[in-house]
């Protein structure tokens, strides 16, 4: 899952509550683990192409993290269709491919795809503050066992608001020791290792100094963690997100009839 | 002329949407033992332009000449150019990493494989000449004030004996008294040690009395270029730019045009108190 790859646009997908679409997300990947047979994949397959419309981001974006993972998905099917045990199909040499490994090495393959692109669409369609916040929503009844879920779900967002921020001070400290003759992209391992020296340790004290900064900031202007704390956009359900979670419902309960009732294939 | 440029012109993110042009049709020349000041408002493309000019980065089009060599030519030794043009960035106490003041300063002439006497020798030179307190050498350069670690990490850039020396905005955030400290080892660099220095600055005020020519930059490209004198007529359009004349300029230009039989061309405080000492004295 990549966080902050969001596609700005409009659509019943991005104006939807991020509480909907985690649990939408968390459904789905449910869905996709029952599916037993033809009719589960169908199942998700449409549900996914469904999804994919009414989202209307671009596909290309959807297919982005695929190839991180073919690596993944290449392993697992390799070795689902060698390593299981049933009727034999093809045999070379050592090697034996049978009926039951193709179909689990296929549906294994197809479940991580849609997996990926599934996870994605929400990230697509959601900003990174608006899922912390529906993180922290989900998650609060765990408040109850003492867990901090507001300061996890802070330190979250901190993070992520960080990232742009470093990535602009590591090209800064980069030409800044380039200036001085450093060279980042010279020698071997060692050398290397060694060159990054320079660049990390003004990093980190920068890193500790916006920190110690923004908490100095966060506490001048009252903060003193979650509880009893109000926010400016609270979440709350529309007409559109109780269709949402019904759809989810309907879409697990078929998963489920699906795999118990006998149909053919 | 010791660095030229030829209508360069620099695209951020060329390829996608939103490409911002940061330079266009630059042409400069920097001339030896000059002090320059380099001015102009947030955005101006300042920082950018300096960049070029140690090969950070390269034109997206024209040409960056050191001493003739192109710095895109694939024979330019950039490490050799980079050591003969010291760029000084924003807040440079940021990119301080040893464990004592001496090694953070000694970095630039290892990274040059100078002999170790050789490195020692240009080490101390450039602490002296920043007018870092011998007492701190050895100490970690984070226990020391703002504006020490800054000295600092303008002698580690000093260390690589450059012969043009470039310092973005290097009085910012620094009290009064530090960016006096600042600017009078400037002063000194230029006149003893007779390195070509430009400064870059968003404030006229700090420039006026240091410079011999001053770079004005506007959205990209170079508006004026001139010395300071000839610079502060243009008061109109540079207030029209987000600069300002030094404040002394503007009170002996609205005397002026209220009958005073002041000069122009007056650019600092002591210079305006003598003028109008003079003409007070006349009256």
């Amino acid at each position: 899952m990549t966080l902050g790859q969001y596609y700005q646009t409009d659509s019943v997908l991005h104006r939807m509550d991020p509480r909907v679409k985690l649990t939408g997300t968390i459904a789905y990947i449910a869905a996709l683990f029952l599916a037993g047979n033809v009719w589960g994949y169908l199942l998700a397959t449409i549900f996914l192409i469904v999804v994919i419309a009414l989202s209307k981001v671009p596909i290309r974006f959807m297919l982005k993290g695929m190839r991180s993972i073919a690596f993944l998905i290449t392993l697992t099917v390799v070795f689902n269709l060698f390593m299981t045990p049933g009727d034999e199909l093809i045999a070379v040499w050592k090697l034996h491919i049978t009926r039951e490994g193709l179909i689990l090495a296929v549906s294994m393959a197809v479940r991580l795809t849609y997996l990926i692109i599934g996870s994605n669409i929400m990230t697509l369609t959601t900003t990174p503050n608006a899922l912390t916040d529906g993180m922290e929503s989900l998650l609060s009844p765990l408040k109850v066992l003492h867990a901090p879920v507001h300061e996890v779900a802070m330190m979250m967002s901190i993070a992520l608001r960080f990232i742009p921020i470093l990535m602009e001070e590591t090209d800064k400290i980069m030409k800044a020791q380039m200036a001085r003759g450093a060279s980042f992209d010279e020698g071997g391992l060692i050398m290397r290792a060694k060159s990054m020296v320079p660049l990390l340790v003004p990093l980190f004290v920068s890193a500790f100094r916006r920190a110690g900064d923004l908490a100095l900031a966060m506490e001048a202007r009252g903060y003193r963690g979650g509880d009893a704390r109000t926010k400016m956009k609270p979440l709350h359900y529309e007409m559109r997100d109780y269709i949402g979670y019904c759809v989810l419902v309907l879409l697990i309960a078929a998963a489920i009839v699906l795999r118990i009732i006998k149909l053919p294939f | 002329m010791i660095l030229e440029f030829k209508d360069v012109n620099y695209i951020y993110d060329p390829d996608s949407t939103i490409s911002s042009v940061a330079l266009k049709d630059i042409n400069l020349s920097i001339r030896e033992g000059v002090f320059y000041a380099l001015i102009g408002h947030t955005g101006s493309g300042k920082s950018t332009l300096i960049q070029h000019m140690n090969g950070l980065i390269q034109p997206t089009s024209g040409e960056v000449l050191y001493k003739g060599m192109s710095l895109r030519d694939k024979n330019a030794d950039l490490k050799m150019i980079r050591s003969r043009v010291g760029l000084v960035f924003q807040y440079p106490e940021h990119q301080l990493f040893e464990t004592t003041v001496y090694d953070d300063v000694a970095f630039g002439p290892k990274n040059l494989k100078l002999p170790k006497d050789e490195i020692d020798a240009r080490v101390k030179e450039a602490l002296i000449l920043t007018g870092v307190d011998e007492s701190v050498w050895q100490n970690s350069p984070f226990e020391l004030s703002g504006g020490q670690k800054r000295r600092v990490a303008i002698a580690g850039v000093l260390a690589m004996k450059p012969e043009v020396l470039i310092l973005d905005e290097p009085t910012a955030g620094l009290d009064p008294g530090g960016r006096d400290e600042i600017l009078n080892v400037l002063k000194r660099l230029h006149s003893e040690e007779k390195i070509t220095i430009i400064l870059v600055s968003h404030s006229m005020e700090d420039v006026a009395g240091y410079a011999d020519r001053i770079i004005v930059m506007n959205k990209g490209h170079i508006e004026y270029e001139d010395s300071p004198v000839q610079i502060f007529r243009h008061a109109e359009e540079l207030k029209n730019m987000g600069l300002s004349v030094p404040q002394v300029t503007d009170v002996l230009t609205r005397l002026k045009s209220k009958g005073w039989p002041v000069k122009d061309g007056i650019i600092t405080v002591s210079e305006a108190a003598d003028e109008i000492m003079r003409v007070l004295g006349k009256a």
